[in-house]
């Protein structure tokens, strides 16, 4: 390999797995700014509180960290990611109903999203501003109305953009499975919407 | 409403996953059938939606800290089992065995709540000997974790020790990740209190400033 071409080389998210596996964990670093946003967008729609999708996205580097020998060869690092984010999210579900929540999710200014949200528009005028934010509260709630398994498949496919095939892998169910509950959740999305007057 | 047999592929058209084959067949099947026209045009609507309305993501902090949760080591909760075990074995006979003082041959046991000491005659002693060993032993055997009496039928010894360990560290998992929930609750309503501490604290201050007459907006 020349010069050059090691210059312009841009290692693979699994290139960098399997460096972390060999004890560069420096590596990792790279691994968690190429993944750390998309990762929290998904945890925090699939959450109630921003600290607990903080928590999660953590724990899941962590373990990706710890387990890097339990990665398959040939499979895809950000499916693994997003299924070790996933259990993590399930398990503190469960933790959720065993003991409760002491804090219960409310949003302060400083909650208020600047980063990796949906890009602004230019919706200057106070209706549509209004409008723009009557929407995405709409859209908001009808997600949080969906039964989990919905929701879970609509958030990979609609804002993480994966593929059917790897969202079946991520859930470790057939790829008919997803699909099914994916026509489902649009179709409830569908009425959720009609009802709050979106779309 | 769609054909429901159709509906997966409504869904491939819908994300650009078909293959060409599949495509054709339901293009076809769209010349001919208006409730899947209409369904796959209203998903595409509720995409449209979806996209236009995605909902906001709260603020990623800034530095994310690769922290471990504190977790009990499989050999320390080994050690506390067996301390366990011990304990209540020893627990069975304190009736007669605490208090006792000096080495098993003297001949003397303290009676509770009373400050001197009773004499038994040796064939008193032997009994009670005997009973506190028998005990013992009845509840060393109940706690052993390979007893025989405790592995079903059809499993082998190795097997059940390894299912055994297996149940422990999961204990000790479950244990661990229910600790960690509990502190990052404690730690999140800190951190929400401090932040309404500081909100109200910054309310007062503007309210201290805009009722003082020598302070201007600026």
């Amino acid at each position: 390999m020349t010069m050059g071409e090691a210059a312009v080389s841009v290692p693979s998210d699994e290139d960098l797995l399997v460096a972390v596996r060999g004890g560069r964990v420096d590596s990792l670093g790279i691994l968690v700014a190429r993944w750390e946003g998309p990762l929290y967008r998904f945890v925090s729609r699939l959450v109630d509180r921003p600290e607990d999708a903080r928590d999660v996205c953590q724990e899941t580097f962590l373990r990706v960290l710890k387990k890097s020998d339990a990665f398959r060869d040939g499979a895809r690092f950000s499916t693994w990611m997003y299924q070790i984010a996933l259990n993590l999210c399930r398990d503190r579900a469960r933790r959720q109903k065993r003991w409760g929540q002491l804090v219960v999710a409310g949003h302060s200014d400083d909650d208020r999203p600047r980063e990796h949200a949906a890009p602004e528009r230019a919706d200057t005028h106070p209706d549509r501003a209004l409008e723009r934010e009557e929407a995405r509260s709409a859209v908001q709630a009808a997600l949080g109305r969906l039964p989990h398994d919905q929701r879970e498949v609509l958030l990979l496919k609609e804002y993480e953009g994966l593929k059917f095939r790897e969202i079946a892998e991520v859930l470790g169910v057939p790829e008919s499975t997803v699909k099914s509950r994916m026509y489902a959740a649009l179709d409830a999305m569908k009425v959720s919407l009609q009802a709050a007057g979106v779309g | 409403m769609s054909c429901e047999r159709w509906q997966e592929a409504i869904l491939g058209k819908l994300y650009a996953e078909l293959e060409p084959e599949e495509d054709r067949a339901l293009t076809s099947h769209l010349e001919a059938c208006g409730a899947c026209v209409a369904s796959l045009e209203d998903l595409r609507r509720v995409r449209v939606s979806l996209r236009e309305n995605e909902p906001e993501v709260p603020r990623l902090p800034r530095v994310m800290v690769l922290r471990d949760a504190p977790r009990l080591r499989p050999a320390l909760l080994a050690a506390s089992l067996a301390t366990a075990a011990l304990l209540a074995g020893a627990g069975a006979g304190a009736g007669y065995a605490l208090g006792r003082q000096g080495t098993r041959a003297e001949k003397t046991v303290p009676i509770v709540g009373s400050s001197s000491a009773a004499t038994l005659d040796p064939a008193t002693e032997a009994l009670i000997r005997q009973e506190v060993a028998s005990r013992l032993d009845a509840l060393r055997a109940s706690a052993q974790p390979d007893a025989a009496a405790a592995i079903p039928a059809g499993v082998t010894k190795d097997e059940f020790q390894t299912a055994l360990t297996k149940l422990e560290r999961r204990m000790e998992t479950n244990r661990a990740a229910d600790f960690g929930y509990m502190m990052g609750e404690i730690e999140a309503s800190e951190v929400r209190t401090g932040a309404r501490i500081g909100q109200t604290n910054q309310a007062l201050r503007y309210v201290a400033l805009a009722s003082n007459p020598n302070v201007s907006e600026r």
